[in-house]
């Protein structure tokens, strides 16, 4: 994985933190510290602009951006497409969101539940 | 496609600011029996109307502008609500709360002339059309995107209270609404005012698309 305007060293810590992200289980101990990585993730979420495209929930636009979450993408993927996107979206360097805001927003991610199907929607 | 759709719609269904399926849906519920006829665009709410309404007659969509026309959806909304009145047709605005910066003076006229017109705001606290080119450029130049994108695109401080706007131009209005589950009545009441023949506007705290 290639991380932009990161070093070796840099990138092995990163895959450090992926590997852990993408061991994140919860438990009753561990759920405080859930939430407040996901609220964390959050706020950081909102304030490098995030919401302006892929909603406040990560639930995209079909004039926006895409749908973040929920079941967000591998979160080697997700910072990929952060670092260097493929359409229209800026890239966000590591000088302007740091690895590990990313990994508090893709915690956040993470986070949001797939609602049920609301009735009004179904009829 | 529908359903794809409903389930499209369903994410951030609870989602305070209010998600724009969850605006456009609750209005479809309350207006769905009526005479309508949708006198906006639908591009910043995301086309959800086309996406879950049913649309089977040819005075039910009056279109955009044409062009790329700044601040034309409320004047011409209230234009084809004029055209409505003698129809006995319940005229329906999702209002684009930049563009009704730009000549919100509209608002009065609907009063002054007794417009039958329903306006809910899609009120994002933004313009919103240029902050991904500003993001752009801002990050290019690593500035970052924290507070700098928003210069000319967002107006939250202070916030506009487009209820308080209306009412000073003498439209019966309501909200803010923040919670999605005061929608439905809020509407309901709108929609009682409209078909006695006057102006009505509902604030609506949304997400940006």
């Amino acid at each position: 994985m290639t991380i932009s305007g990161s070093g070796g060293l840099k990138s092995r810590r990163l895959l450090l933190a992926v590997l852990c992200v993408m061991s994140f289980k919860i438990t009753p101990n561990e759920l405080s510290d859930a939430e407040n990585a996901g609220q964390n993730g959050r706020t950081l979420y909102i304030q490098k602009g995030c919401y302006a495209c892929h909603g406040y929930e990560g639930q995209g636009g079909i004039i926006s951006g895409p749908g973040l979450a929920p079941n967000p993408l591998p979160v080697d993927v997700f910072i990929m497409r952060v670092r260097r996107p493929i359409a229209d979206m800026p890239a966000y360097s590591t000088s302007v969101l740091k690895d590990e805001e990313l990994l508090e927003i893709y915690q956040y991610m993470q986070t949001i539940p797939l609602p049920p199907q609301p009735g009004i929607l179904s009829r | 496609m529908r359903e794809f759709n409903r389930k499209a719609a369903s994410h951030a269904w609870n989602a305070r600011p209010i998600s724009t399926a969850r605006l456009c849906m609750e209005l479809w519920q309350q207006i769905k029996n009526h005479d309508w006829s949708l006198v906006s665009d639908t591009f910043f709410q995301s086309f959800w109307p086309q996406r879950l309404w049913d649309f089977n007659q040819h005075h039910q969509f009056m279109g955009g502008s044409g062009g790329y026309g700044v601040g034309y959806g409320a004047p011409a909304a209230a234009g084809c609500a004029l055209a409505n009145r003698d129809e006995g047709r319940l005229s329906v605005n999702i209002q684009s709360d930049g563009d009704l910066l730009y000549a919100p003076g509209i608002l009065w006229t609907t009063a002054h002339h007794d417009i039958p017109l329903l306006s809910v705001i899609h009120n994002n606290r933004a313009y919103h059309q240029e902050i991904m080119h500003v993001q752009r450029t801002a990050l290019r130049r690593q500035r970052g995107a924290d507070g700098q994108a928003k210069i000319g695109n967002v107006f939250e401080e202070p916030k506009i209270n487009f209820s308080d706007l209306a009412k000073s131009m003498g439209v019966w209005a309501a909200g803010p609404v923040e919670h999605p589950d005061e929608l439905a009545p809020t509407l309901e009441r709108a929609i009682d005012i409209v078909s006695q023949g006057s102006p009505a506007v509902v604030d609506v705290i949304s997400q940006p698309r």
